[in-house]
């Protein structure tokens, strides 16, 4: 009886066992248009403030490619024509899957919201595409096919890890430790799946919908450095605006992301 | 009681003589379907040398043990070289084994010879954890490819270089997908991405190791059409247990339909 | 018969006085027997660890489907009852090198060489007993080392015992990459520097310090086998400590020692340039074929003694015998390249390795047909012993019957890397090593504690093991034949082994016996070592001479002079001696060319 935590404590190092019990109620799918922070302001820093926007997109958008499944025949049945993939996903102008985070103006230390983050890994396809959290932020993953996927980011930063999940409903629980922006994550048995995980050290970030809006909650008034960032165009793609914002006023940040 | 170990010593023995012998007697190696019947002629004949070794010398030594026990009486002979004997089973065992040596060499000579002029060219590329097939094309001649042009992103795994202008007919199959010709000689370049695999053909007895850094080459025939598997045979990773690919062994005028409809 | 036996035990030129406090009798002890018993000891405990990771790995190849929620408590190895499947890496990978290691080298060579040199040559310790006591105190950390690996970062090695580059050397290859690998290298370091230590002692003893009359040719086979495994190490180990250092800094100081170019992992390029993992399998099977047969011949030797004892009859073919360890030795040197006949180095090199391999059957068939000679007329006593080392033979023809299949370069290409193989080692390698242990337990056991094994419960314990053994290894072949390939988390992925899961269930639900039954062991030998019937000098009326000690030897080992030596260990059922045993010690011109052996 005694075993277990003392080899738990052993076995995960520094993993504080408290924040253990929090969160166990599992976040849905992020399927909804415009996804929100997934983590709202912790009390202490809540501001009332909020910026919204459209990030929209210049240039040449690529065609949509199918991807042939048939290296797992799991994922050739859940797909029969192939996996319809678009990278670069633009919709009356607005680009989808962009982070738009607060790149600097949002000083003091954020800890980390007690809400788990969910990387669904569902169809041979990772739901969502740009995960962002919190330095310290638990990431659930999820195996929702019936076969084997790894998860395995490669961070430049944080501690890399790589972790099979031969089951459908089997789910484990990460965290990242440092921000970090664009973490490439792949599965190594479909190596066509691709993800990006950011690390950051503030929660006031959002990731825009299928139309490209975002909104920003819960800000303190101040001065703002906001960048948008896209995994597939990658860091040197990004565009930053500057925006001031006061207590219970929802400002308007429009960003063009050039392809 | 010694009386009882010597005979269950014995009785255990000839036990696993006789399971041993029953289950050698069913056929267990995938059925064949290329032309390296050799290699299974050269199972069943070793199978049969030492399947009789193993019979006799396993009866030797459940018969010394039920014999040879400690009784009132009983004496044991102060007996302990015998040059002529000892001379014959070495030589015997050697010439044995120089048979086997031999017949194993040439058999190793025929399946490492070059392969005929026509053979088909195909490569194999392994990685973490999947194969990667292409054809070099009409033109008979794989296009460059390069590590840093790997993008898993936009779907290029092995690095190809679209600018060379031996890349442009290079035909890369749907990761997992192989397809060949029955009947005719196919030499396999296998290669690896990351670390190593080993390229397996359990109905062809075909196995390489796909290894970093190297591009190694094995050629066989491929003899009766249809679906098989391809497994990695070398412990790659923690997703090596499903590292699966398919062959489709297809006659020869349906081949090229055969691949556009796989591409398709 | 005729030595000092009733003499006083003081008063005698000892080197050393016996210490006196615990710490120094029974943890620092310098005296090779306690060390003997302490890395005894040590290797059955990494057994019991190392058994229980292949009862997990059965478990998981006999049922993958189903869920072990009462196995979470393993929380880097099971998820919601499901085992991950870079844990069964680790699993493999940790069981072999424990095993090969950690128990099957050190409890045979380490153990009962330590225990048996001094007693069998005639010397009162070891040649250099501060180095062997040094030589157990580097091996602990190794093992300490070798088993915190499994609570450091994501786990323990996972690139199997063998830990071919680049699984090995990339530390994003595969979880247990990580930390997990580094461990695993400094652990190997520390045993092969305790295992030179050791090499370096039994070297020196054996040549050095043989009691007078006791020439090489009438060494018992223990003996001989000691001496090889000594020099077999002393040679072969090196080129392993060079390999481990030049992966670890492949590893973490960007060295390519083992690392091509061109390499791609996970969708980024790996920054090495130049090496070739080909150059760490030469390096690794230099050492690797080797060490197979460092842990057979001790095994071989200790079958050859402990038969003649209870056959009541000389060896058959002595000379024969030390020429095929010999031989053995020698070509085991040079067989290597037989693990790798399809890793793609040239085929011309595989025909050379291919000629080495079908040689070395010729010795080991030699040792075999001696052993069947020795049993031919004799009079065989069926104590524990006697079992072990006929089960040993039993091993050794059918393991050894396997290899003819896998030394055929053809052949192999469908073989390699299959349950063939595993079925093929455990037999021999693992099996005849482990029997041999088991033998030389019971045999040896009232010169460890001076009192005699239980013969019952060891009977019980030999056969549940010997057919719990034939069960889970022998079908393997079977599976070998159809395919099965080894390493495989989940065999049942691929169409053409789904047919083969009742005989997988088969050989766990066997191994689960024999697992099981190893607790007879343990039983027997603690309870034996406490409460076992007090064992007379020479309770088995052998002829060798450690058997003029008293049981359990002192400090020193003989109370009075040592013996002088005057035949070979092998003179039973002399004609016209009084006994149906003659002594090594024993003057008497009677036995073969009066004992001028």
């Amino acid at each position: 009886m005694s075993f277990k935590p003392f080899a738990r404590l052993l076995l995960l190092g520094s993993v504080p066992l408290a924040a253990a019990c929090g969160g166990g109620e599992a976040e849905k799918p992020a399927a909804a248009p415009a996804t929100q922070a997934p983590a709202a302001a912790p009390a202490a820093s809540a501001g009332s403030a909020s910026i919204a926007g459209k990030v929209s997109f210049d240039g040449a958008v690529p065609a949509a490619e199918k991807v042939k499944l048939s290296a797992d025949p799991k994922c050739a049945e859940m797909h029969k024509g192939g996996l319809e993939r678009q990278t670069v996903h633009v919709k009356d102008g607005g680009l989808a899957d962009v982070l738009v985070y607060v790149k600097s103006g949002a000083n003091g230390s954020y800890p980390a919201p007690a809400e788990d983050v969910l990387l669904d890994q569902h169809g041979c396809d990772y739901t969502p595409h740009m995960v962002a959290m919190v330095a310290g932020q638990k990431l659930k993953i999820r195996n929702s096919d019936d076969t084997l996927h790894n998860i395995h980011p490669r961070p430049q930063i944080n501690a890399e890890f790589n972790v099979g999940q031969p089951r459908k409903g089997m789910e484990s629980e990460k965290s990242f430790d440092k921000a970090e922006m664009l973490i490439p994550v792949g599965c190594d048995v479909h190596p066509w799946m691709r993800a990006y995980i950011t690390v950051l050290s503030n929660p006031f970030f959002a990731v825009t919908g299928e139309d490209g809006t975002f909104t920003i909650k819960g800000l303190p008034a101040g001065e703002y450095e906001v960048e948008a960032v896209h995994g597939k165009l990658g860091k040197d793609k990004a565009v930053a605006g500057k925006i001031t914002v006061k207590d219970g006023e929802a400002a308007k940040l429009d960003l063009t992301l050039k392809g | 009681m010694a009386k009882l170990q010597g005979l269950l010593f014995g009785l255990a023995t000839l036990v696993l003589v006789v399971v041993a012998t029953a289950f050698f007697a069913k056929e267990w190696l995938p059925p064949l379907k290329s032309d390296r019947i050799a290699i299974d002629h050269g199972i069943a004949v070793t199978l049969l040398v030492t399947g009789l070794v193993f019979i006799a010398t396993n009866l030797l030594l459940a018969f010394f043990a039920w014999r040879y026990q400690d009784a009132p009486g009983a004496t044991a002979a102060y007996w302990h070289h015998n040059a002529k004997l000892e001379w014959i089973w070495t030589l015997v065992t050697a010439a044995i084994m120089f048979g086997f040596l031999f017949n194993a060499l040439a058999m190793w000579g025929q399946l490492q010879k070059a392969p005929p002029a026509d053979a088909m060219l195909v490569e194999v590329v392994g990685q973490q954890f999947a194969w990667n097939v292409r054809y070099p094309g009409k033109d008979g001649i794989f296009g460059r490819t390069d590590a840093k042009l790997v993008d898993p992103g936009n779907l290029n795994f092995i690095g190809l270089d679209k600018t060379d202008p031996n890349a442009a007919d290079d035909v890369i199959m749907p990761q997992n997908q192989l397809y060949l010709p029955e009947g005719l000689p196919v030499r396999v370049r296998i290669r690896s991405l990351d670390v190593i695999h080993s390229f397996f053909l359990p109905n062809f007895r075909v196995k390489q190791d796909a290894m970093p850094g190297m591009a190694v080459e094995t050629w066989f025939t491929p003899k009766v059409a249809g679906d098989y598997e391809i497994a990695c045979a070398e412990h790659c990773g923690l997703g090596h247990y499903r590292m699966r690919g398919q062959l489709h062994v297809v006659k020869p005028d349906g081949f090229d339909a055969a691949v556009a409809a796989a591409l398709e | 018969m005729a030595h000092a036996e009733t003499h006083a035990a003081e008063a005698h030129g000892h080197a050393d006085h016996a210490p006196q406090s615990f710490i120094w009798k029974y943890v620092f002890s310098k005296d090779h027997k306690v060390i003997g018993i302490q890395y005894y000891v040590t290797a059955m405990f990494m057994a019991l660890i190392a058994g229980l990771l292949a009862m997990t790995i059965r478990l998981q190849l006999a049922w993958p489907e189903k869920t072990f929620p009462s196995l979470n408590f393993l929380t880097k190895g099971y998820t919601d009852g499901v085992m991950n499947p870079e844990f069964y890496a680790m699993l493999f990978t940790m069981h072999g090198t424990i095993m090969v290691f950690f128990v099957l080298s050190t409890a045979p060579v380490s153990g009962f060489g330590n225990m048996l040199i001094p007693l069998q040559v005639g010397a009162r310790d070891m040649a250099f007993p501060f180095l062997n006591g040094l030589s157990f105190w580097t091996f602990l950390p190794g093992c300490i080392v070798i088993l915190s690996s499994f609570f450091v970062g994501a786990g323990a090695a996972a690139g199997g015992w063998t830990s071919y580059p680049p699984l090995s050397a990339l530390r994003s290859a595969v979880p247990g990459s990580e930390m997990g690998q580094t461990l695993w290298i400094i652990g190997m370091v520390f045993f092969i520097a305790s295992f030179t230590m050791g090499g370096l002692n039994f070297v020196t003893t054996i040549l050095n310090m043989r009691t007078k009359g006791l020439s090489m040719m009438r060494m018992p086979m223990t003996l001989w086998a000691m001496f090889l495994v000594a020099v077999l190490g002393l040679l072969s180990f090196p080129a392993l400590t060079a390999a481990s250092l030049m992966l670890l800094f492949d590893r973490h100081f960007g060295t390519s020692f083992f690392i091509p170019s061109g390499l791609v992992l996970s969708g980024q390029v790996v920054n090495h340039q130049g090496g070739s993992p080909l150059l760490w399998q030469h390096l690794f099977w230099f050492l690797g074929h080797p060490e197979v047969y460092i842990l057979m011949l001790p095994a071989l030797g200790f079958t050859s003694d402990i038969m003649v004892a209870f056959c009541r009859k000389p060896i058959f073919g002595y000379k024969a015998m030390v020429g095929a360890m010999l031989a053995i030795s020698g070509l085991s040197f040079v067989v290597w390249g037989h693990h790798m006949f399809v890793s793609g180095m040239s085929p011309y090199l595989g025909m050379a390795f291919a000629v080495g391999t079908m040689l070395i059957a010729v010795p080991s068939a030699v040792k075999t047909f001696n052993w069947l000679a020795t049993l031919w007329r004799s009079r065989i006593i069926f104590k524990t012993p006697m079992l072990w080392a006929m089960g040993v033979v039993s091993l050794f023809i059918s393991g050894g019957l396997s290899g003819i299949w896998l030394g055929q370069t053809a052949l192999d290409i469908h073989f390699h890397d299959t349950y063939f193989v595993v079925a093929h080692f455990h037999l021999i390698m693992a099996g005849a090593a482990l029997f041999g242990v088991f033998g030389a337990t019971a045999f040896w056991f009232p010169k460890m504690f001076g009192r005699m094994m239980n013969d019952t419960l060891g009977k019980i314990h030999f056969w549940f093991t010997f057919l719990a053994y034939y069960c889970t290894f022998f079908p393997m072949h079977y599976i070998g034949l159809a395919g099965h390939m080894r390493r495989i988390y989940d065999p049942y992925q691929y169409e053409f082994l789904k047919n083969l899961q009742p005989i997988n269930q088969f050989i766990t639900i066997s191994a689960f016996i024999l697992g099981a039954s190893q607790i007879l062991f343990f039983i027997n030998y603690f309870w034996s070592a406490f409460r076992g019937e007090k064992a007379t000098d020479n309770p088995w009326n052998a002829a060798g001479l450690e058997w003029t000690t008293p049981s359990p030897p002192g400090h020193g080992n003989w109370p009075g002079e040592i013996p002088e030596v005057h035949r070979w260990p092998f003179d039973y059922s002399v004609p016209g001696a009084e006994k149906d045993f003659v002594l090594q010690t024993d003057p008497a011109p009677i036995g073969d060319k009066a004992g001028s052996h």
